[in-house]
Order: structure tokens, then C-alpha cells, then sequence
């Protein structure tokens, strides 16, 4: 499984085109080939950092599919088009470490980050451990993956995707945030007050309503 | 909850008299100003510091459960923009001062039945 995440951020004077971009995006996006699932959707406001305004995230089985898809038709012709003007950030990673329940609808979370050249390799090792420790602790986490970032195309090189689904958010800002495996462990490698800190500041938090799982 | 977070800080030889002042006056006000408490501070070797050997410095603070603990950690400066760089700042520059240091949190332990 490969997937591709695009995150969209329109311009100020078109903010308010991010439903009805949502909805266009969907249409072109089920003449491209190769793609086996794909999730568009609204940023929600709610607790978003730098996630822009539209989020895409496509499934496909392999990373050669994904990166072929920007030459399709499809893409050439309609997608190019509805992008234009707009800021892409697009991360593409292969997901190896995942687990998933399928599940009805909630929220799709991902924390898009770049662990800096200091944290390589032993750092971002120690972080990726204690990030997977939050799947077994954290009750309200239904679905997750930990991925390495391969393909990044933006303003920022992003190394990690972590991406988790929850029946809602009270999952997230609740049980989530205040689990000791998380303020205890995991967060000293982005707060900047631990020796442990590799994390870049400058990261997306991105979530969106679902109606069903998106990951598979 | 008692949430505690303890600092512990190996100074190189003969820079601990500056790293706590350095603390004291660098670090402990915008601390406190973050919802943290000082509840103690200790060194070791003990008493005073000696010539040419490093000296450990422990600072105890504490925080009013998780809702203390990520106010200090989402904290904003009076003008609203993250803090996390002036903490980073810091941190950076009294790392000039140490050999190494550990930041850990703490809590009760669980009751034992």
C-alpha cells in the first residue's frame, strides 16, 4: 500500500472554495487510473496547524501507480486545473506499520512532520518506538500508521506520517492528549525543552470527517 | 494529580555557580509565569562544588495535573505567538554550560492493593 497525501491551501481570496473544491476534486479523481481507494475532504478547523484548507489522501498499490498519476489524463486535464493558484504540499509514503479496524464514520487525524538532521538515525528510531507505544495504550485509537515519508514535494521536507482514526474527536482531545504514554513519553521528541527534541516545529496537524475507515 | 518534572542537569567543571544563576534567572521566571512551580533544587557532589569535577544540578517542579502540565507546554508569549522558540533559545544556549541533562516526568506511584 502507497499513499499519497496532498494537502491544499487556497489563496485568501478563495478560502470559502474549499467544499466546493472538495466535491470537484472528487469528481476528476475517480477518472484517474490506478487509484484503488481516495478520501477528499475539508480541512476542519478544529485543532488544525498548517494543514490548509482541502486534504486528499489516495491509496494505491504501489509507489510507481502514485507518482505515475500526476500524467493521467485525468489529471492533465482537469486536476492541473483546479490546483492551479492553490499552495500542494504532498507527502508519499508506503505503509508498513499500520493496523486497522475497520469502522464506521469519526475523525481521520495525521501529524505530518520532519524530524531534523540531528535526530538521524538513533533519535528518530527512539521516536518512532515511543509513538507506537500510543496504539497499545491509547484505547480510543481505532485505526493507525506510523509511515516514513519517500516522495515530499513542498515547502517543507517532511519525514513522518502519523496518522490514527477516531470514533470522534473527544477520542483525540480527550483520552489522547491526556494519556500519561503520550505527555510522559512520546512528546518530549517535539517539545523543545527535552534533550530529546527532533522534531521541526514547523509541522501539520490535519483532521477531517469520515464515514467510514480511509486507511486500509 | 501531582505531575512533577525533573531536571537534571551535569555542569561542566567549574560552571555551576554561573549555570544557577544563569537558571535562576533565565529560566525560572518564565516558568513560573507558565503555571510551574519550583518545589525543589539540589546538586550533587553535595554542599558546595569542587574544583575541576562536575557538578549535578536537580530542579523539582511542579504542575497542576495534565491541565497545568500542557499549559506549560503549549504556552504563548503575552503577544499570543508560540514560546517554544525563547524555551528552545534557552535550553540551546545554557547546553553550552553542561555535559549532558535529562528532563523527566513524574508522578505518584499507583496505590498498591
Amino acid at each position: 500500500m502507497f499513499v499519497s497525501l496532498r494537502l491544499i491551501t487556497l489563496p485568501p481570496q478563495r478560502e470559502a472554495e474549499s467544499a466546493p473544491l472538495a466535491s470537484r476534486l472528487r469528481e476528476a479523481a475517480a477518472e484517474l487510473a490506478g487509484l484503488r481507494s481516495c478520501w477528499i475532504a475539508p480541512v476542519s478547523p478544529v485543532a488544525a496547524i498548517n494543514a490548509g484548507h482541502v486534504v486528499w489522501r489516495m491509496n494505491f498499490a504501489t509507489e510507481r501507480e502514485a507518482l505515475a498519476v500526476t500524467l493521467d489524463p485525468a489529471w492533465q486535464g482537469t486536476v492541473r486545473g483546479l490546483l492551479d493558484g492553490a499552495n500542494v504540499s504532498h507527502v508519499g509514503y508506503r505503509v508498513t506499520r499500520s493496523a486497522v479496524r475497520p469502522a464506521a464514520g469519526g475523525i481521520w487525524r495525521a501529524l505530518v512532520f520532519r524530524v531534523m538532521p540531528h535526530g538521524f538515525p538513533d533519535g528518530a528510531r527512539a521516536l518512532d518506538d515511543a509513538l507506537l507505544l500510543m496504539p497499545a495504550h491509547v484505547s480510543t485509537i481505532r485505526s493507525w500508521a506510523l509511515s516514513r515519508v519517500s516522495v515530499c514535494e513542498g515547502p517543507k521536507a517532511y519525514t513522518h506520517v502519523w496518522e490514527q482514526e477516531f470514533d470522534s474527536l473527544d477520542g483525540l482531545t480527550g483520552e489522547y492528549m491526556a494519556h500519561p504514554v503520550h505527555w510522559g513519553v512520546a512528546d518530549a521528541f517535539f517539545d523543545a525543552e527535552f534533550p530529546e527534541y527532533i522534531v521541526d516545529p514547523q509541522l501539520v496537524q490535519v483532521i477531517g470527517a469520515i464515514d467510514r475507515t480511509i486507511m486500509e | 494529580m501531582n505531575i512533577f518534572i525533573l531536571d537534571e542537569i551535569v555542569v561542566k567543571p567549574d560552571r555551576a555557580a554561573e549555570y544557577r544563576r544563569a537558571y535562576a534567572t533565565r529560566y525560572v521566571p518564565g516558568a513560573e509565569r507558565r503555571g510551574m512551580r519550583l518545589a525543589g533544587q539540589w546538586q550533587t557532589p553535595p554542599v558546595r562544588d569542587f574544583a575541576g569535577v562536575p557538578t549535578t544540578l536537580f530542579y523539582l517542579w511542579t504542575v497542576d495535573g495534565v491541565a497545568g502540565w500542557w499549559a506549560q507546554r503549549m504556552s504563548k508569549l503575552p503577544d499570543g505567538s508560540d514560546e517554544r522558540f525563547e524555551k528552545l533559545a534557552w535550553w540551546q544556549d545554557s547546553d553550552m554550560m553542561t555535559l549532558s541533562r535529562k528532563r523527566r516526568m513524574l508522578s505518584d506511584q499507583p496505590e498498591t492493593a
